[in-house]
């Protein structure tokens, strides 16, 4: 029976989507530090609107709903899924005032597939944009990669227990340390030292390429947001292929890899504890995955002919594989050449890459690979209860973060989020086929959007119909907060209509 | 307590509504956006060979049709649809310099845009006409030729159009293996000029004013806290 959430729901939910919305007005001000120098006044009062409303809006949010109620399962639920709805809505705000979009439905797009870290996008004539524009988009993979909401909510709250269900609620289901506030800063933490790292040697890389050292760095910052959050975006609408540098290519790799995995294996890194890397679970099934996936990509590239030296084979097959793989959707080559120069099996592998997905706990999307390991885990637990006898107890384990026996209930969690995803894959291919795209082509889009990579076959486009674009739109934002907290919202939404009281 | 549907569902509708005022005030000030469009059409610049691209995937379709003479202009998409038909060929091709020249020893990358901001309606900012996503190829200009990309467009400015002739290498070894064409010769047919991007007054009024409200929104948020 579904109970109709009452006033004190309300209130708890619209106070802490208040806050956020607060923090993402906050977001909208950084990018003036180069829109003011610079004198470009139309951005700035574009950037200062949406900062303003997104304040207003979240201010007095917070200052109507104020309670000191505890934050249960559900309001946890529901807060983060309404906070990635509206966020992106005033996010919008700056972008479509930019003049680069036909329509605020694509500055939406646009936004969601930011703060998402998928990389989609709809922005037209990218290589005029302002640079604060430019930065405000880079900045929203940094903001989402982390988790805008958990971040917004540990600088303003004081009680690691207030945000612990958002925490989990925001497709974070690893504490680091037991304390929430704790473990979001650690996150941060290491995001902003591989920042300061990242930054400097794409900085260097790009230098090297060609540009100015003004330049070079800002390309360079904006790079390492979308390369570490696994986002996407890049400055120049040539995406990686723009610099023409091997180097900046490796130095983007390290980034991708680094973003995919989890923030509790940086953790055990950083304590020294090496042997994480070879026992978890998590980095045995992606080595597996991504080595496997190369070299059917391999494979397929040199089947179809499309290179014919093995440096290119591998500089354009390995960098395009581990940005699928790692959800990040660079490209260092036009998308359309994957439909008509790659063959079929090349882009096969990389649907495949681009559905698995990364890490849990990381700024990844797609299925992820703990997932993957469970189920494969789990179906050669069955097999071995298959071949002893029948009152033998056959138990599995694996190793994430300590030795973890494989329960039931995990499985089943892991195998209805990936089936989850799979219908999700296959209903945005299939609209896309309707709407009368080639079905690879179609699937290839749809999974590039619900896994939030990025990459496009030429599928989307601004003039793409208003309902696929829609699809894919909504297809981000499941994909990032994994369905589970996208269902509870929904559930919300009919107990709001057809609960009892 | 609003333990009525219809209450629940009037302060539903009443935030909603906020949000989308909010909205329709942010399409009307983008509606009103003052736009400077210049001299938009590049002079001198040839019909495209391929007004209808052709698609072709590899292993998979027809064998190639004959490749366009190389006086006629051939376009980035229909490079990118079809590589190999164009594979070794040499192409007129034209485009603005946008981004940087990557300089290099022995001449410089250049981005080359041959979209509808480039050639047809000018940069986006300045004319607020739609054409789409930014398309263009990579071309390589020796030493020489490198010269001729002056200025690159950017945000400030509308770059250098360039007319080259040169190799298409679908596969170009020297590049890890990127589509690019090799450029032997080039002329300057447009140079750049600045983006003019008009004051929109009308959008600082309403700046003003939100970021006013939204400092007496957190005053008297936090004195309600403080009451508390």
């Amino acid at each position: 029976m579904l109970i109709r959430p009452d006033r004190d729901d309300f209130r708890t939910i619209g106070f802490y989507v208040g806050k956020v919305l607060t923090g993402v007005g906050v977001l909208l001000l950084l990018p003036l530090v180069f829109a003011v120098p610079a004198g470009d006044w139309n951005s700035a009062t574009a950037l200062l609107i949406g900062a303003a409303i997104a304040i207003i809006v979240g201010r007095t949010s917070e200052a109507l709903l104020f309670t000191r109620q505890e934050l249960d399962w559900s309001h946890g639920l529901v807060s983060v899924a309404v906070s990635w709805l509206l966020g992106p809505l005033f996010v919008a705000i700056p972008l479509f005032l930019s003049g680069h979009f036909a329509s605020y439905l694509d500055a939406y797009f646009d936004a969601m597939s930011g703060l998402t870290t998928s990389g989609l996008a709809t922005i037209q004539d990218l290589d005029h944009l302002s640079r604060s524009m430019n930065l405000l988009r880079h900045l929203t993979h940094f903001a989402g990669g982390q988790g805008i909401v958990i971040v917004v909510l540990t600088m303003f709250a004081t009680s690691g227990a207030q945000v612990g269900t958002l925490y989990v609620a925001e497709g974070r289901d690893e504490r680091i340390v037991p304390n929430v506030v704790r473990t979001a800063r650690f996150i941060y933490g290491v995001a902003l030292a591989y920042a300061v790292v990242g930054t400097a040697a794409l900085t260097w890389a790009a230098s090297a390429a060609g540009l100015r050292l003004p330049t070079a760095l800002y390309h360079g910052f904006n790079l390492f947001m979308a390369a570490f959050d696994t986002g996407g975006f890049s400055p120049m609408s040539s995406s990686i292929a723009y610099y023409h540098s091997a180097a900046l290519e490796m130095v983007v790799m390290v980034l991708m890899i680094a973003g995919t995995l989890s923030f509790g294996l940086h953790f055990a890194l950083w304590r020294g504890r090496r042997r994480e890397l070879w026992l978890n679970l998590e980095t045995r099934t992606l080595a597996v995955t991504v080595f496997g996936l190369l070299a059917i990509v391999l494979t397929g590239l040199a089947h179809a002919g499309a290179y014919e030296r093995v440096g290119g084979l591998f500089r354009k097959g390995a960098f395009t594989l581990l940005s699928a793989h790692t959800g990040t959707g660079f490209s260092v080559t036009s998308g359309r050449l994957f439909s008509t120069e790659w063959g079929l099996i090349a882009p096969a592998g990389i649907v495949m890459a681009m559905a698995l997905g990364g890490m849990a706990s990381s700024t990844a999307g797609g299925i992820k690979a703990i997932r993957v390991g469970i189920t494969v885990k789990s179906v050669v637990r069955d097999i071995r209860r298959l071949l002893v006898p029948e009152s033998a107890l056959v138990v599995s384990s694996y190793h994430s973060n300590r030795r973890q026996i494989l329960r039931d209930s995990e499985v089943r969690g892991a195998i209805t989020v990936l089936v989850l995803f799979l219908l999700s894959y296959g209903a945005g291919a299939i609209l896309g086929v309707y709407y009368g795209f080639q079905f690879e082509e179609a699937l290839f889009e749809s999974t590039s959007a619900a896994a939030n990579v990025g990459l496009s076959i030429g599928v989307l486009s601004p003039d793409l119909a208003t309902p696929l674009k829609v699809t894919y739109l909504i297809q981000m934002w499941l994909g990032r907060l994994e369905f589970m907290t996208a269902f509870a919202f929904i559930g919300y939404l009919a107990a709001m209509f057809r609960g009892r009281l | 307590m609003p333990r009525s549907r219809t209450d629940l569902r009037l302060r539903v509708l009443a935030g909603a509504l906020t949000i989308l005022a909010a909205i329709a005030v942010v399409l009307q000030l983008e509606r009103t956006r003052p736009l400077a469009p210049s001299e938009a059409m590049v002079a001198g610049v040839a019909d495209a060979v391929t007004p209808n691209l052709l698609t072709c995937r590899r292993g998979r379709d027809e064998p190639d049709p004959p490749p366009p003479a190389a006086d006629a202009r051939t376009t980035s998409a229909a490079l990118v649809e079809c590589p190999f038909r164009f594979d070794g060929e040499t192409v007129t091709y034209v485009g603005e310099v946008v981004g940087d020249v990557l300089r290099r020893d022995g001449g410089a990358w250049v981005q080359l845009n041959d979209d509808a901001y480039a050639l047809e309606v000018g940069p986006l900012p300045a004319s607020g006409e739609f054409a789409g996503y930014s398309s263009g190829l990579s071309v390589w200009l020796p030493d020489g030729l490198a010269d001729l990309a002056q200025r690159p467009g950017g945000p400030q400015w509308r770059g250098d159009v360039l007319q080259v002739e040169g190799v298409v290498h679908r596969v170009d070894d020297q590049d890890g293996g990127g589509l690019t064409i090799r450029a032997h010769a080039a002329q300057v047919l447009a140079p750049a000029e600045p983006l003019a991007r008009p004051f929109h007054t009308a959008q600082a009024v309403v700046a003003i004013g939100l970021v006013v409200l939204a400092a007496g929104v957190i005053v008297w948020e936090r004195r309600s806290r403080r009451s508390r």
